[in-house]
């Protein structure tokens, strides 16, 4: 008998960002690193970028872990996007329903990524820095629609942005 | 809880066994893995006589975490199955990268039993012993093929942890390739000590000791030879 690990796979789209189909990204500023794997980029950069919706869903463990951390929510989820560039920039956050205002909001949880954000001379800002700017430039993004839609029928999310 | 580490070489067969049983318990009975199973255990061509193993036992002696650890020079999960979630980068082949797999921490309660891989500081145990066994042979950084959640762990860890490109979903589940870097934040996340010749600086090499002790009763002598830690 053979023992073997295999697999199978799938992906999914709708669009944030800047109104540009797809980012050409300067090629010595957007490569992986064949040090430590990851993507560089400038914040300006970044905010050039344009994310699609890859997947979406709620998370009832975040819901109680969020509570813990004084945030009170009735749903939480995940959702993850990535940039139609090559190579492929992928941006994953935790968000939750802020149940006064009915608004979707990002999660204290960091946002995470292949991405590492330097500064214009090259440096590193590290990796906390960078998902702090990612949560900046999140809240200028509208990403709550896309999440809602996909997690419609079986939630009901508003979609306020 | 007690950890040992060694090589199916040179643990006692039972033992290997019960590793092996326990990894059934909790990837194909309680997450519902499609795995490769052989006579109630999992295996699959990782399991090879070289294959590292990380396994924590509790106060009764039962297994309660487990990791595996490949070289990269070698075939590993990532590089034979999953080359593509390295979103277009070269499969790492280093004696720097090992590859953790099959990391888990968890009672392998009844298969009703809700999951429990996540409790972190048993999480945190079963990392640091990885880790610090990965580092020991070489290691600056380990990659991993993980379902999504997994980050989320090793962030509330204060690992430096990072993904190398998307998810893609595997079987209904987003599953993505992680780099851990063992560095100075990995390190104090996870309370490691590390000598010298691992290549870290003297004030890295200020936290207590990874516990590492002999674990109960069905460890054998064969076994607490095959400790490598």
């Amino acid at each position: 008998m053979t023992l073997a690990t295999t697999r199978s796979a799938a992906p999914g789209g709708e669009s944030i960002g800047r109104d540009s189909t797809s980012l050409l990204l300067d090629p010595p500023v957007a490569t992986i690193s064949a040090h430590d794997g990851y993507v560089r980029l400038t914040y300006s950069c970044l905010q050039q970028l344009q994310l699609q919706h890859l997947c979406s869903d709620t998370d009832a463990e975040l819901v109680t872990y969020l509570a813990t951390h004084a945030v009170h929510t009735s749903v939480a989820g995940f959702t993850e996007w990535q940039s139609a560039t090559a190579p492929l920039i992928s941006v994953g956050w935790d968000w939750y329903l802020d149940d006064q205002s009915t608004r979707l909001l990002v999660s204290p949880e960091p946002v995470r990524s292949n991405l590492m954000l330097c500064d214009r001379r090259g440096y590193d800002l590290g990796p906390g820095i960078t998902s702090n700017l990612l949560r900046n430039w999140l809240a200028s993004l509208d990403w709550q629609s896309a999440v809602a839609a996909a997690l419609r029928p079986r939630v009901n999310l508003p979609c306020q942005f | 809880m007690e950890t040992i580490i060694g090589d199916a070489g040179v643990f006692s067969p039972d033992l290997h066994t019960a590793i092996l049983a326990y990894r059934h318990k909790i990837f194909i009975e309680q997450l519902g893995w499609q795995l490769p199973v052989q006579h109630g255990l999992e295996r699959d061509q990782f399991d090879r006589p070289d294959t590292l193993y990380v396994v924590t036992f509790d106060d009764q002696g039962a297994i309660c975490g487990h990791a595996r650890l490949l070289p990269t020079l070698r075939p590993y999960l990532l590089g034979e199955v999953f080359p593509e979630l390295m979103n277009g980068a070269a499969i790492p082949a280093s004696p720097d990268v090992w590859e953790l797999s099959r990391f888990a921490v968890g009672a392998a309660a009844a298969p009703e039993a809700k999951p429990r891989r996540t409790t972190a500081n048993a999480s945190t145990k079963v990392l640091a012993a990885a880790v610090k066994c990965a580092a020991q042979r070489g290691a600056k950084r380990l990659i991993t093929v993980s379902p999504l959640g997994i980050e989320r762990l090793l962030y509330r860890m204060g690992v430096h942890a990072h993904r190398a490109g998307p998810p893609v979903l595997i079987d209904g589940e987003p599953v993505f390739a992680c780099w851990i870097e063992i560095d100075s934040q990995t390190i104090h996340a996870l309370n490691i000590t590390l000598g010298p010749e691992q290549g870290l600086s003297e004030g890295l090499r200020d936290g207590s000791p990874v516990g590492v002790t002999l674990p109960p009763s069905h460890v054998t002598p064969t076994d607490r030879a095959a400790i490598l830690m």
